[in-house]
Protein backbone atom coordinates (compact mmCIF):
# COMPACT_ATOMS: atom_id res chain seq x y z
CA UNK A 1 0.00 0.00 0.00
CA UNK A 2 1.45 3.47 -1.26
CA UNK A 3 1.86 6.52 1.51
CA UNK A 4 -0.99 8.00 -0.45
CA UNK A 5 -3.45 5.38 -0.20
CA UNK A 6 -2.78 4.81 3.25
CA UNK A 7 -3.35 8.25 4.02
CA UNK A 8 -6.97 7.99 2.36
CA UNK A 9 -7.95 4.94 4.30
CA UNK A 10 -6.68 6.80 7.60
CA UNK A 11 -8.69 9.94 6.63
CA UNK A 12 -12.07 7.68 5.82
CA UNK A 13 -11.25 5.45 9.32
CA UNK A 14 -11.09 9.01 11.37
CA UNK A 15 -13.80 10.71 9.46
CA UNK A 16 -16.52 7.68 10.16
CA UNK A 17 -14.74 7.79 13.66
CA UNK A 18 -15.71 11.21 14.37
CA UNK A 19 -19.36 10.68 12.69
CA UNK A 20 -19.88 8.54 14.73
CA UNK A 21 -18.90 9.98 17.84
CA UNK A 22 -20.41 13.13 17.02
CA UNK A 23 -23.86 10.91 16.98
CA UNK A 24 -23.24 9.35 20.45
CA UNK A 25 -21.96 12.83 21.62
CA UNK A 26 -25.15 14.66 20.69
CA UNK A 27 -27.65 11.58 21.97
CA UNK A 28 -25.72 11.81 25.59
CA UNK A 29 -26.65 15.61 25.26
CA UNK A 30 -30.13 14.74 24.65
CA UNK A 31 -30.06 12.07 28.00
CA UNK A 32 -28.39 14.88 30.31
CA UNK A 33 -30.38 17.72 29.00
CA UNK A 34 -33.24 15.57 29.75
CA UNK A 35 -32.34 14.72 32.89
CA UNK A 36 -31.63 18.05 33.95
CA UNK A 37 -34.69 20.19 32.54
CA UNK A 38 -37.32 17.28 32.67
CA UNK A 39 -39.73 17.75 35.12
CA UNK A 40 -39.75 15.06 37.87
CA UNK A 41 -41.83 12.48 36.30
CA UNK A 42 -39.74 12.67 33.34
CA UNK A 43 -36.38 12.01 35.58
CA UNK A 44 -38.16 8.89 37.14
CA UNK A 45 -39.04 7.38 34.22
CA UNK A 46 -35.60 7.86 32.88
CA UNK A 47 -33.79 5.89 36.32
CA UNK A 48 -36.86 3.60 36.91
CA UNK A 49 -38.35 3.29 33.55
CA UNK A 50 -41.78 1.13 34.03
CA UNK A 51 -40.94 0.24 37.67
CA UNK A 52 -41.65 3.42 39.47
CA UNK A 53 -44.43 2.71 41.02
CA UNK A 54 -43.58 -1.27 42.38
CA UNK A 55 -40.27 1.05 43.37
CA UNK A 56 -41.80 3.67 45.02
CA UNK A 57 -44.61 1.64 46.87
CA UNK A 58 -42.26 -0.86 48.45
CA UNK A 59 -39.53 1.47 49.30
CA UNK A 60 -42.22 3.50 51.22
CA UNK A 61 -44.00 0.47 53.05
CA UNK A 62 -41.49 -2.19 53.16
CA UNK A 63 -38.46 -1.72 55.77
CA UNK A 64 -35.05 -2.21 54.89
CA UNK A 65 -34.24 -5.30 56.90
CA UNK A 66 -37.57 -7.02 55.23
CA UNK A 67 -38.04 -9.66 53.26
CA UNK A 68 -40.14 -10.44 50.18
CA UNK A 69 -41.81 -13.23 48.15
CA UNK A 70 -42.00 -11.79 45.03
CA UNK A 71 -43.93 -13.36 41.76
CA UNK A 72 -43.54 -10.94 38.55
CA UNK A 73 -44.53 -11.36 34.76
CA UNK A 74 -42.45 -9.13 33.99
CA UNK A 75 -38.77 -8.73 33.96
CA UNK A 76 -37.79 -7.78 37.61
CA UNK A 77 -34.04 -7.35 37.39
CA UNK A 78 -34.11 -3.98 38.83
CA UNK A 79 -35.69 -4.03 41.95
CA UNK A 80 -32.95 -5.53 44.13
CA UNK A 81 -31.01 -2.48 42.89
CA UNK A 82 -33.25 0.43 43.92
CA UNK A 83 -34.77 -1.91 47.37
CA UNK A 84 -31.28 -3.23 48.57
CA UNK A 85 -31.28 -4.90 51.43
CA UNK A 86 -34.57 -5.71 51.42
CA UNK A 87 -34.27 -9.72 50.18
CA UNK A 88 -36.18 -10.82 47.27
CA UNK A 89 -37.47 -14.10 46.79
CA UNK A 90 -39.02 -16.22 44.01
CA UNK A 91 -40.06 -19.45 44.48
CA UNK A 92 -38.49 -20.48 40.90
CA UNK A 93 -34.64 -20.54 40.65
CA UNK A 94 -34.86 -18.92 37.31
CA UNK A 95 -36.69 -15.78 36.92
CA UNK A 96 -40.03 -16.36 35.08
CA UNK A 97 -39.26 -13.79 33.11
CA UNK A 98 -36.79 -15.34 31.25
CA UNK A 99 -38.76 -17.98 29.45
CA UNK A 100 -40.47 -15.05 27.65
CA UNK A 101 -37.10 -14.57 25.64
CA UNK A 102 -34.91 -18.05 26.28
CA UNK A 103 -35.11 -21.72 26.09
CA UNK A 104 -35.97 -23.54 29.21
CA UNK A 105 -32.53 -24.82 31.03
CA UNK A 106 -31.26 -28.53 30.11
CA UNK A 107 -32.32 -29.69 33.54
CA UNK A 108 -35.37 -28.08 35.00
CA UNK A 109 -33.91 -25.69 37.82
CA UNK A 110 -35.76 -26.56 41.28
CA UNK A 111 -39.16 -25.27 42.78
CA UNK A 112 -39.91 -24.32 46.05
CA UNK A 113 -43.73 -24.31 48.25
CA UNK A 114 -44.56 -20.57 48.52
CA UNK A 115 -45.59 -21.76 52.27
CA UNK A 116 -41.75 -22.59 52.79
CA UNK A 117 -40.50 -18.58 53.08
CA UNK A 118 -40.62 -17.08 56.08
CA UNK A 119 -41.02 -13.60 54.29
CA UNK A 120 -42.14 -10.62 55.66
CA UNK A 121 -44.12 -9.29 52.60
CA UNK A 122 -45.59 -10.61 49.58
CA UNK A 123 -45.18 -8.75 46.35
CA UNK A 124 -47.59 -9.63 42.69
CA UNK A 125 -46.20 -7.73 40.26
CA UNK A 126 -48.18 -7.54 36.97
CA UNK A 127 -47.50 -5.67 33.70
CA UNK A 128 -50.35 -3.48 32.07
CA UNK A 129 -49.56 -1.89 29.52
CA UNK A 130 -45.75 -1.84 29.75
CA UNK A 131 -46.16 -0.82 33.34
CA UNK A 132 -45.49 -2.84 36.17
CA UNK A 133 -48.46 -2.56 38.80
CA UNK A 134 -47.80 -4.01 42.49
CA UNK A 135 -49.97 -5.36 44.63
CA UNK A 136 -47.68 -5.49 47.84
CA UNK A 137 -49.30 -7.64 51.11
CA UNK A 138 -47.68 -8.19 54.12
CA UNK A 139 -47.10 -12.39 54.90
CA UNK A 140 -49.40 -12.93 57.39
CA UNK A 141 -52.10 -11.76 55.65
CA UNK A 142 -51.75 -13.85 52.76
CA UNK B 1 -12.92 12.31 46.91
CA UNK B 2 -14.31 9.29 48.54
CA UNK B 3 -11.91 7.49 45.92
CA UNK B 4 -8.57 9.02 46.53
CA UNK B 5 -8.07 6.52 50.15
CA UNK B 6 -8.33 3.33 47.96
CA UNK B 7 -7.07 4.89 44.85
CA UNK B 8 -4.01 5.55 46.89
CA UNK B 9 -3.60 2.41 48.29
CA UNK B 10 -4.12 0.19 45.16
CA UNK B 11 -1.01 3.08 43.72
CA UNK B 12 1.25 2.17 46.42
CA UNK B 13 0.47 -1.87 46.19
CA UNK B 14 0.86 -1.60 42.62
CA UNK B 15 4.42 0.25 42.90
CA UNK B 16 5.70 -2.39 45.79
CA UNK B 17 4.67 -5.01 43.37
CA UNK B 18 6.53 -3.60 40.16
CA UNK B 19 9.53 -3.19 41.99
CA UNK B 20 9.14 -6.49 43.27
CA UNK B 21 8.87 -7.58 39.89
CA UNK B 22 12.19 -6.28 39.09
CA UNK B 23 11.18 -2.86 37.39
CA UNK B 24 11.77 0.26 38.51
CA UNK B 25 9.20 3.46 37.60
CA UNK B 26 10.31 5.66 34.55
CA UNK B 27 11.80 9.13 35.44
CA UNK B 28 9.46 12.31 35.69
CA UNK B 29 6.27 12.79 35.16
CA UNK B 30 5.72 11.42 31.99
CA UNK B 31 7.17 8.75 33.29
CA UNK B 32 4.51 8.30 35.90
CA UNK B 33 1.57 9.04 34.10
CA UNK B 34 2.97 6.28 31.35
CA UNK B 35 3.44 3.50 34.85
CA UNK B 36 0.16 4.69 36.32
CA UNK B 37 -2.11 1.96 33.95
CA UNK B 38 0.56 -0.84 35.06
CA UNK B 39 0.85 -0.05 38.92
CA UNK B 40 -3.02 0.58 39.17
CA UNK B 41 -3.69 -2.42 37.41
CA UNK B 42 -1.38 -4.51 39.47
CA UNK B 43 -2.12 -3.22 43.27
CA UNK B 44 -6.42 -3.51 41.52
CA UNK B 45 -5.60 -7.29 41.04
CA UNK B 46 -3.48 -7.97 44.01
CA UNK B 47 -5.62 -6.52 46.05
CA UNK B 48 -8.64 -8.09 44.67
CA UNK B 49 -6.73 -11.65 45.15
CA UNK B 50 -5.91 -10.75 49.06
CA UNK B 51 -9.73 -10.25 49.35
CA UNK B 52 -10.44 -13.63 47.79
CA UNK B 53 -8.13 -15.03 50.31
CA UNK B 54 -8.86 -13.17 53.00
CA UNK B 55 -12.54 -13.26 52.79
CA UNK B 56 -12.63 -16.83 54.94
CA UNK B 57 -11.16 -15.15 57.78
CA UNK B 58 -13.43 -11.72 58.17
CA UNK B 59 -15.90 -10.24 56.02
CA UNK B 60 -14.09 -7.09 54.00
CA UNK B 61 -13.40 -3.75 55.89
CA UNK B 62 -11.62 -0.74 55.88
CA UNK B 63 -8.47 -2.32 57.82
CA UNK B 64 -8.16 -4.64 54.69
CA UNK B 65 -7.57 -1.59 52.65
CA UNK B 66 -4.37 -1.03 53.58
CA UNK B 67 -3.26 -4.94 53.81
CA UNK B 68 -1.86 -5.17 50.70
CA UNK B 69 0.12 -2.25 50.25
CA UNK B 70 1.67 -3.21 53.87
CA UNK B 71 2.46 -6.80 52.81
CA UNK B 72 3.77 -5.63 49.45
CA UNK B 73 5.83 -2.87 51.47
CA UNK B 74 7.23 -5.48 53.99
CA UNK B 75 8.17 -7.46 51.21
CA UNK B 76 9.88 -4.89 49.29
CA UNK B 77 12.15 -4.23 52.31
CA UNK B 78 13.32 -7.87 53.19
CA UNK B 79 13.94 -7.91 49.35
CA UNK B 80 16.16 -5.00 49.38
CA UNK B 81 17.43 -5.30 52.63
CA UNK B 82 18.48 -9.15 51.01
CA UNK B 83 20.51 -7.54 48.68
CA UNK B 84 18.37 -9.52 45.62
CA UNK B 85 18.74 -7.08 43.14
CA UNK B 86 18.39 -3.46 42.68
CA UNK B 87 15.27 -2.72 40.30
CA UNK B 88 16.42 -2.31 36.73
CA UNK B 89 15.43 1.34 35.77
CA UNK B 90 13.76 2.05 32.23
CA UNK B 91 14.78 4.36 29.72
CA UNK B 92 12.76 7.56 29.81
CA UNK B 93 9.68 7.24 28.40
CA UNK B 94 10.21 9.55 25.23
CA UNK B 95 13.02 11.35 24.73
CA UNK B 96 12.18 13.02 21.63
CA UNK B 97 10.87 16.83 21.93
CA UNK B 98 7.15 17.14 20.99
CA UNK B 99 6.60 19.16 17.92
CA UNK B 100 3.71 21.76 18.29
CA UNK B 101 1.57 19.34 15.61
CA UNK B 102 1.78 16.39 18.50
CA UNK B 103 1.12 18.76 20.96
CA UNK B 104 -2.04 19.45 19.19
CA UNK B 105 -2.72 15.78 18.73
CA UNK B 106 -2.22 14.93 22.16
CA UNK B 107 -4.09 18.34 23.40
CA UNK B 108 -7.42 16.87 21.31
CA UNK B 109 -6.50 13.07 22.89
CA UNK B 110 -7.10 14.44 26.08
CA UNK B 111 -9.83 16.97 25.45
CA UNK B 112 -11.94 14.50 23.87
CA UNK B 113 -11.10 11.35 26.88
CA UNK B 114 -11.89 13.88 29.58
CA UNK B 115 -15.23 15.37 27.79
CA UNK B 116 -16.01 12.30 27.48
CA UNK B 117 -15.47 11.29 31.30
CA UNK B 118 -17.45 14.84 32.22
CA UNK B 119 -20.55 13.22 29.91
CA UNK B 120 -20.03 9.92 32.26
CA UNK B 121 -20.68 12.03 35.13
CA UNK B 122 -23.24 14.42 34.24
CA UNK B 123 -25.96 11.37 34.90
CA UNK B 124 -26.90 9.11 37.20
CA UNK B 125 -26.49 5.01 36.14
CA UNK B 126 -29.38 4.71 33.64
CA UNK B 127 -27.35 1.27 31.86
CA UNK B 128 -29.46 -1.95 32.27
CA UNK B 129 -26.09 -4.02 33.11
CA UNK B 130 -24.24 -1.65 34.78
CA UNK B 131 -26.91 -1.66 37.29
CA UNK B 132 -28.40 -4.95 37.92
CA UNK B 133 -24.78 -7.14 37.45
CA UNK B 134 -22.14 -5.02 38.39
CA UNK B 135 -23.64 -1.80 40.78
CA UNK B 136 -25.61 -4.22 42.63
CA UNK B 137 -23.01 -6.48 43.26
CA UNK B 138 -20.87 -3.54 44.19
CA UNK B 139 -23.71 -2.24 46.69
CA UNK B 140 -23.75 -5.92 48.50
CA UNK B 141 -20.47 -6.02 48.75
CA UNK B 142 -20.29 -2.58 50.05
CA UNK B 143 -23.06 -3.00 52.79
CA UNK B 144 -22.25 -6.96 53.46
CA UNK B 145 -18.30 -6.87 53.13
CA UNK B 146 -18.31 -10.40 51.99
CA UNK B 147 -20.14 -12.74 49.60
CA UNK B 148 -19.86 -15.92 52.01
CA UNK B 149 -24.02 -14.73 52.60
CA UNK B 150 -27.36 -15.87 51.73
CA UNK B 151 -27.26 -12.25 49.33
CA UNK B 152 -25.04 -14.19 46.77
CA UNK B 153 -25.65 -18.32 48.08
CA UNK B 154 -29.48 -18.51 48.11
CA UNK B 155 -30.54 -19.45 44.83
CA UNK B 156 -33.70 -18.59 45.71
CA UNK B 157 -32.58 -15.20 46.35
CA UNK B 158 -33.07 -12.94 43.20
CA UNK B 159 -29.98 -12.08 42.63
CA UNK B 160 -28.95 -11.75 38.89
CA UNK B 161 -25.74 -13.77 38.19
CA UNK B 162 -24.67 -14.08 41.59
CA UNK B 163 -21.31 -16.34 39.67
CA UNK B 164 -20.14 -12.86 37.86
CA UNK B 165 -16.50 -12.30 38.89
CA UNK B 166 -16.17 -9.59 41.60
CA UNK B 167 -13.17 -7.27 40.30
CA UNK B 168 -14.87 -4.46 39.45
CA UNK B 169 -17.91 -4.71 42.01
CA UNK B 170 -14.57 -4.97 44.86
CA UNK B 171 -12.92 -1.59 43.33
CA UNK B 172 -16.61 0.18 43.14
CA UNK B 173 -17.54 -0.65 46.91
CA UNK B 174 -13.35 0.41 48.22
CA UNK B 175 -14.79 4.25 48.84
CA UNK B 176 -18.19 2.76 50.72
CA UNK B 177 -15.93 0.41 53.51
CA UNK B 178 -13.90 4.02 53.86
CA UNK B 179 -16.83 6.45 54.34
CA UNK B 180 -19.53 3.73 54.73
CA UNK B 181 -22.19 5.03 51.80
CA UNK B 182 -22.05 3.41 48.67
CA UNK B 183 -22.78 5.87 46.06
CA UNK B 184 -22.77 5.48 42.36
CA UNK B 185 -20.41 8.03 41.37
CA UNK B 186 -18.14 5.32 42.99
CA UNK B 187 -18.77 2.39 40.42
CA UNK B 188 -18.77 4.96 37.62
CA UNK B 189 -15.21 6.48 38.53
CA UNK B 190 -14.19 3.01 38.44
CA UNK B 191 -15.26 2.88 34.56
CA UNK B 192 -13.88 6.52 34.17
CA UNK B 193 -10.71 5.73 35.73
CA UNK B 194 -10.37 2.77 33.57
CA UNK B 195 -10.93 4.32 30.08
CA UNK B 196 -8.63 6.76 31.00
CA UNK B 197 -5.68 4.76 31.89
CA UNK B 198 -6.87 2.41 28.83
CA UNK B 199 -5.80 4.80 26.50
CA UNK B 200 -2.63 5.73 28.29
CA UNK B 201 -1.46 1.92 28.17
CA UNK B 202 -2.75 2.51 23.99
CA UNK B 203 -0.65 5.25 23.77
CA UNK B 204 2.03 3.35 25.50
CA UNK B 205 2.08 0.47 23.00
CA UNK B 206 1.68 1.89 20.14
CA UNK B 207 4.64 4.35 20.97
CA UNK B 208 6.43 1.44 21.22
CA UNK B 209 5.23 0.29 18.36
CA UNK B 210 5.01 3.26 15.62
CA UNK B 211 6.21 7.19 15.32
CA UNK B 212 4.69 9.34 18.10
CA UNK B 213 2.41 10.60 16.40
CA UNK B 214 0.79 7.26 14.69
CA UNK B 215 0.63 6.82 18.67
CA UNK B 216 -1.46 9.30 19.33
CA UNK B 217 -3.76 9.01 16.42
CA UNK B 218 -4.24 5.50 17.72
CA UNK B 219 -5.12 6.70 20.67
CA UNK B 220 -7.69 9.41 19.04
CA UNK B 221 -9.17 7.27 17.46
CA UNK B 222 -9.94 4.49 20.60
CA UNK B 223 -11.51 7.55 22.36
CA UNK B 224 -13.02 8.58 19.23
CA UNK B 225 -14.98 5.08 17.91
CA UNK B 226 -18.72 5.05 19.12
CA UNK B 227 -18.34 2.01 20.90
CA UNK B 228 -16.26 2.64 23.20
CA UNK B 229 -18.04 6.14 24.23
CA UNK B 230 -21.34 4.24 23.93
CA UNK B 231 -19.63 2.02 26.78
CA UNK B 232 -17.82 5.04 28.90
CA UNK B 233 -21.07 6.92 29.26
CA UNK B 234 -22.98 3.38 30.57
CA UNK B 235 -20.00 3.07 33.18
CA UNK B 236 -19.47 -0.39 31.36
CA UNK B 237 -17.04 -2.97 32.46
CA UNK B 238 -15.59 -3.91 29.40
CA UNK B 239 -13.35 -0.81 29.67
CA UNK B 240 -11.76 -2.61 32.87
CA UNK B 241 -11.55 -5.73 31.17
CA UNK B 242 -9.97 -3.51 27.87
CA UNK B 243 -7.12 -2.47 30.03
CA UNK B 244 -6.03 -5.46 31.74
CA UNK B 245 -6.11 -7.03 27.92
CA UNK B 246 -3.79 -4.25 27.17
CA UNK B 247 -1.90 -4.66 30.39
CA UNK B 248 -1.60 -8.75 29.53
CA UNK B 249 -0.64 -7.73 25.76
CA UNK B 250 2.14 -5.41 27.25
CA UNK B 251 3.76 -8.36 29.76
CA UNK B 252 3.49 -11.03 26.66
CA UNK B 253 5.12 -8.64 24.47
CA UNK B 254 7.81 -7.43 26.89
CA UNK B 255 8.32 -11.37 27.50
CA UNK B 256 8.48 -11.82 23.87
CA UNK B 257 11.86 -9.28 23.39
CA UNK B 258 13.27 -10.09 26.66
CA UNK B 259 12.12 -13.17 27.85
CA UNK B 260 12.26 -12.65 31.42
CA UNK B 261 10.45 -14.92 33.60
CA UNK B 262 9.21 -11.50 35.58
CA UNK B 263 7.31 -10.19 32.89
CA UNK B 264 5.48 -14.14 32.59
CA UNK B 265 4.08 -13.46 36.31
CA UNK B 266 3.37 -9.96 35.52
CA UNK B 267 1.04 -11.33 32.12
CA UNK B 268 -0.61 -14.19 34.86
CA UNK B 269 -1.57 -11.00 37.18
CA UNK B 270 -2.95 -9.18 34.49
CA UNK B 271 -4.77 -12.45 32.96
CA UNK B 272 -6.24 -12.92 36.12
CA UNK B 273 -7.42 -8.97 36.62
CA UNK B 274 -9.00 -9.60 33.24
CA UNK B 275 -10.61 -12.86 33.91
CA UNK B 276 -11.69 -11.55 37.37
CA UNK B 277 -13.68 -8.48 35.65
CA UNK B 278 -16.28 -10.83 33.66
CA UNK B 279 -16.85 -14.02 31.72
CA UNK B 280 -15.21 -12.62 28.19
CA UNK B 281 -12.18 -11.57 30.68
CA UNK B 282 -11.95 -15.55 30.77
CA UNK B 283 -12.36 -16.63 27.18
CA UNK B 284 -9.73 -13.75 26.05
CA UNK B 285 -6.95 -15.61 28.73
CA UNK B 286 -7.16 -18.80 27.45
CA UNK B 287 -6.76 -16.62 24.21
CA UNK B 288 -3.72 -15.04 24.67
CA UNK B 289 -1.87 -18.39 26.50
CA UNK B 290 -3.45 -20.70 23.35
CA UNK B 291 -1.92 -17.66 20.84
CA UNK B 292 1.59 -17.30 23.03
CA UNK B 293 1.94 -21.14 22.41
CA UNK B 294 0.92 -21.07 18.55
CA UNK B 295 3.56 -18.15 18.24
CA UNK B 296 6.04 -20.13 20.11
CA UNK B 297 5.52 -22.90 17.69
CA UNK B 298 6.05 -20.48 14.52
CA UNK B 299 9.21 -19.15 16.41
CA UNK B 300 10.26 -22.48 16.35
CA UNK B 301 11.82 -22.11 12.61
CA UNK B 302 13.92 -19.68 14.02
CA UNK B 303 15.28 -21.73 17.68
CA UNK B 304 13.08 -19.98 20.06
CA UNK B 305 11.07 -22.87 20.26
CA UNK B 306 10.02 -23.74 24.03
CA UNK B 307 6.33 -24.37 24.80
CA UNK B 308 7.52 -24.61 28.48
CA UNK B 309 7.12 -21.06 29.44
CA UNK B 310 3.66 -20.94 28.19
CA UNK B 311 2.90 -23.93 30.91
CA UNK B 312 4.09 -21.85 33.35
CA UNK B 313 1.85 -18.93 32.39
CA UNK B 314 -1.11 -21.05 32.21
CA UNK B 315 -0.19 -23.05 35.87
CA UNK B 316 0.73 -19.41 37.39
CA UNK B 317 -2.73 -18.17 35.96
CA UNK B 318 -4.88 -21.23 36.72
CA UNK B 319 -3.57 -20.65 40.66
CA UNK B 320 -4.52 -16.86 40.74
CA UNK B 321 -8.16 -17.88 39.33
CA UNK B 322 -8.28 -21.33 42.36
CA UNK B 323 -8.79 -18.82 44.71
CA UNK B 324 -12.36 -17.55 42.67
CA UNK B 325 -13.17 -21.15 41.65
CA UNK B 326 -12.71 -22.12 45.37
CA UNK B 327 -15.71 -20.07 46.31
CA UNK B 328 -17.90 -20.78 43.06
CA UNK B 329 -18.35 -24.41 44.65
CA UNK B 330 -20.58 -22.49 47.05
CA UNK B 331 -22.53 -20.01 44.58
CA UNK B 332 -25.24 -21.61 42.96
CA UNK B 333 -25.80 -21.86 38.76
CA UNK B 334 -29.17 -20.11 38.92
CA UNK B 335 -29.49 -18.59 35.41
CA UNK B 336 -30.01 -19.44 31.85
CA UNK B 337 -27.43 -18.19 31.08
CA UNK B 338 -25.24 -20.42 32.38
CA UNK B 339 -22.92 -20.67 28.76
CA UNK B 340 -19.89 -22.91 30.72
CA UNK B 341 -22.69 -25.90 31.48
CA UNK B 342 -24.11 -25.65 27.99
CA UNK B 343 -20.81 -25.98 26.19
CA UNK B 344 -20.81 -29.64 25.25
CA UNK B 345 -19.92 -30.62 21.95
CA UNK B 346 -22.77 -32.92 21.56
CA UNK B 347 -24.89 -29.71 21.62
CA UNK B 348 -23.09 -27.97 18.52
CA UNK B 349 -24.36 -30.12 15.82
CA UNK B 350 -27.80 -29.03 16.78
CA UNK B 351 -27.19 -25.27 16.52
CA UNK B 352 -25.15 -25.52 13.17
CA UNK B 353 -28.63 -24.83 11.31
CA UNK B 354 -28.05 -21.13 13.08
CA UNK B 355 -24.73 -20.53 11.66
CA UNK B 356 -26.39 -18.56 8.57
CA UNK B 357 -27.96 -16.38 10.85
CA UNK B 358 -24.81 -15.80 13.24
CA UNK B 359 -22.74 -14.76 9.79
CA UNK B 360 -25.50 -12.45 8.54
CA UNK B 361 -26.11 -10.89 11.86
CA UNK B 362 -21.82 -10.26 12.70
CA UNK B 363 -21.99 -9.23 9.77
CA UNK B 364 -24.28 -6.68 9.45
CA UNK B 365 -22.71 -5.61 13.17
CA UNK B 366 -19.51 -5.44 12.11
CA UNK B 367 -20.05 -3.19 9.18
CA UNK B 368 -21.72 -0.48 11.32
CA UNK B 369 -19.78 2.36 10.30
CA UNK B 370 -21.24 4.84 13.00
CA UNK B 371 -20.58 2.44 15.39
CA UNK B 372 -17.39 1.10 14.36
CA UNK B 373 -15.69 3.05 11.62
CA UNK B 374 -14.04 0.35 9.69
CA UNK B 375 -12.19 -1.29 12.40
CA UNK B 376 -13.30 -4.85 11.57
CA UNK B 377 -12.94 -3.94 7.85
CA UNK B 378 -9.65 -3.09 8.86
CA UNK B 379 -8.71 -6.24 10.30
CA UNK B 380 -10.14 -8.69 7.66
CA UNK B 381 -7.87 -6.62 5.22
CA UNK B 382 -4.77 -6.57 7.11
CA UNK B 383 -5.33 -10.55 7.79
CA UNK B 384 -5.89 -11.11 4.14
CA UNK B 385 -3.19 -8.83 3.01
CA UNK B 386 -0.31 -9.36 5.00
CA UNK B 387 -0.48 -12.28 6.92
CA UNK B 388 2.18 -14.07 4.87
CA UNK B 389 4.76 -11.46 5.45
CA UNK B 390 3.75 -8.55 7.60
CA UNK B 391 1.62 -10.60 10.31
CA UNK B 392 3.10 -14.20 10.34
CA UNK B 393 6.87 -12.78 10.41
CA UNK B 394 6.08 -10.33 13.08
CA UNK B 395 5.69 -12.92 16.66
CA UNK B 396 4.16 -9.69 18.08
CA UNK B 397 1.81 -8.98 15.98
CA UNK B 398 1.09 -12.69 15.41
CA UNK B 399 -0.48 -12.63 18.84
CA UNK B 400 -2.58 -9.45 18.32
CA UNK B 401 -4.03 -11.29 15.30
CA UNK B 402 -4.22 -14.53 17.24
CA UNK B 403 -5.93 -13.28 19.60
CA UNK B 404 -8.53 -11.55 17.70
CA UNK B 405 -9.34 -14.64 15.50
CA UNK B 406 -9.38 -17.17 18.20
CA UNK B 407 -11.76 -15.03 20.21
CA UNK B 408 -14.00 -14.05 17.28
CA UNK B 409 -14.37 -17.70 17.33
CA UNK B 410 -14.89 -18.71 20.87
CA UNK B 411 -17.59 -15.88 20.51
CA UNK B 412 -19.28 -17.51 17.47
CA UNK B 413 -19.76 -20.68 19.48
CA UNK B 414 -21.12 -19.24 23.05
CA UNK B 415 -23.60 -17.47 20.36
CA UNK B 416 -24.53 -20.62 18.51
CA UNK B 417 -25.30 -22.60 21.90
CA UNK B 418 -26.91 -19.21 23.17
CA UNK B 419 -30.09 -20.06 24.86
CA UNK B 420 -31.66 -16.98 23.55
CA UNK B 421 -34.92 -17.65 21.29
CA UNK B 422 -33.84 -14.95 19.50
CA UNK B 423 -30.59 -14.68 18.22
CA UNK B 424 -30.62 -11.88 16.45
CA UNK B 425 -31.74 -10.00 19.59
CA UNK B 426 -28.89 -11.59 21.53
CA UNK B 427 -26.37 -10.34 19.06
CA UNK B 428 -27.98 -7.23 19.17
CA UNK B 429 -27.48 -6.21 22.52
CA UNK B 430 -24.10 -8.23 23.30
CA UNK B 431 -22.21 -7.27 20.05
CA UNK B 432 -21.01 -3.64 20.62
CA UNK B 433 -19.74 -5.10 24.52
CA UNK B 434 -18.72 -8.32 23.52
CA UNK B 435 -16.60 -7.22 21.05
CA UNK B 436 -14.85 -3.55 22.58
CA UNK B 437 -12.20 -4.98 24.38
CA UNK B 438 -10.36 -6.29 20.69
CA UNK B 439 -10.59 -2.48 19.60
CA UNK B 440 -7.66 -1.59 20.87
CA UNK B 441 -5.73 -4.54 19.49
CA UNK B 442 -7.08 -3.47 16.28
CA UNK B 443 -5.61 -0.64 16.32
CA UNK B 444 -2.03 -1.87 17.71
CA UNK B 445 -2.00 -4.31 14.83
CA UNK B 446 -2.91 -1.43 12.23
CA UNK B 447 -0.17 0.94 13.22
CA UNK B 448 2.27 -2.08 13.68
CA UNK B 449 1.67 -3.20 10.56
CA UNK B 450 1.61 0.25 8.25
CA UNK B 451 2.93 2.98 10.48
CA UNK B 452 5.69 1.33 11.94
CA UNK B 453 8.95 2.97 13.09
CA UNK B 454 11.48 2.83 15.59
CA UNK B 455 9.84 3.79 19.28
CA UNK B 456 11.32 3.93 22.53
CA UNK B 457 11.97 0.29 24.92
CA UNK B 458 8.47 -0.60 26.35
Amino acid sequence: MTAASTRIVVTLIFVGALAGAMVEVSGRFDEIGQWRRGPAAVREWLIYGPYREVIVESAARVPPSASVLLYSDGDPALLPYYLYPRAFYQVDVEPEFNQVFMEPAPAAYPRRRPQSFSVDWVLRVRSEQGVLVPSLLEASRR
Amino acid sequence: MSFVVPLVLVWVSGYFLRHLAGDAGRPGFSGWLGDAPEVIGLGAAAGYLLFLCGVWLRPFDSSWLAAAPLLLGAAHVWKRTRGAGTPRALAPPDPCPWKPGEIAVAAVVALACGGGLSLLFATPLFDWDARILWALKAKMLATEGTFLTDTFRDPYRLHLHPRYPLLVPWLAALPARVTGVFQERDFQAVAGLAAALGVVQLYRLCRAASSRRGALLGALLMVLTAAWLRNLFAAGVELTLTLFLLLSVQALWRWLERGRTADLVLAAVFLFGGASVKNEGLLLSLCLIAGLGLVQLRRGATGHRDLGPVFVLAALWLLLMSGWWGHLHYIPAVSDENYLGRLRPEHLPQALHRVPLLLREIGAHACDVGTWHLTWAALLLLCLSRWRRGVRADPQSLLLALVCLLYGGGIAVIYLLSPWRDLAQHIGITFDRIFLPLLPLVILLLLRRFAASPGPAR
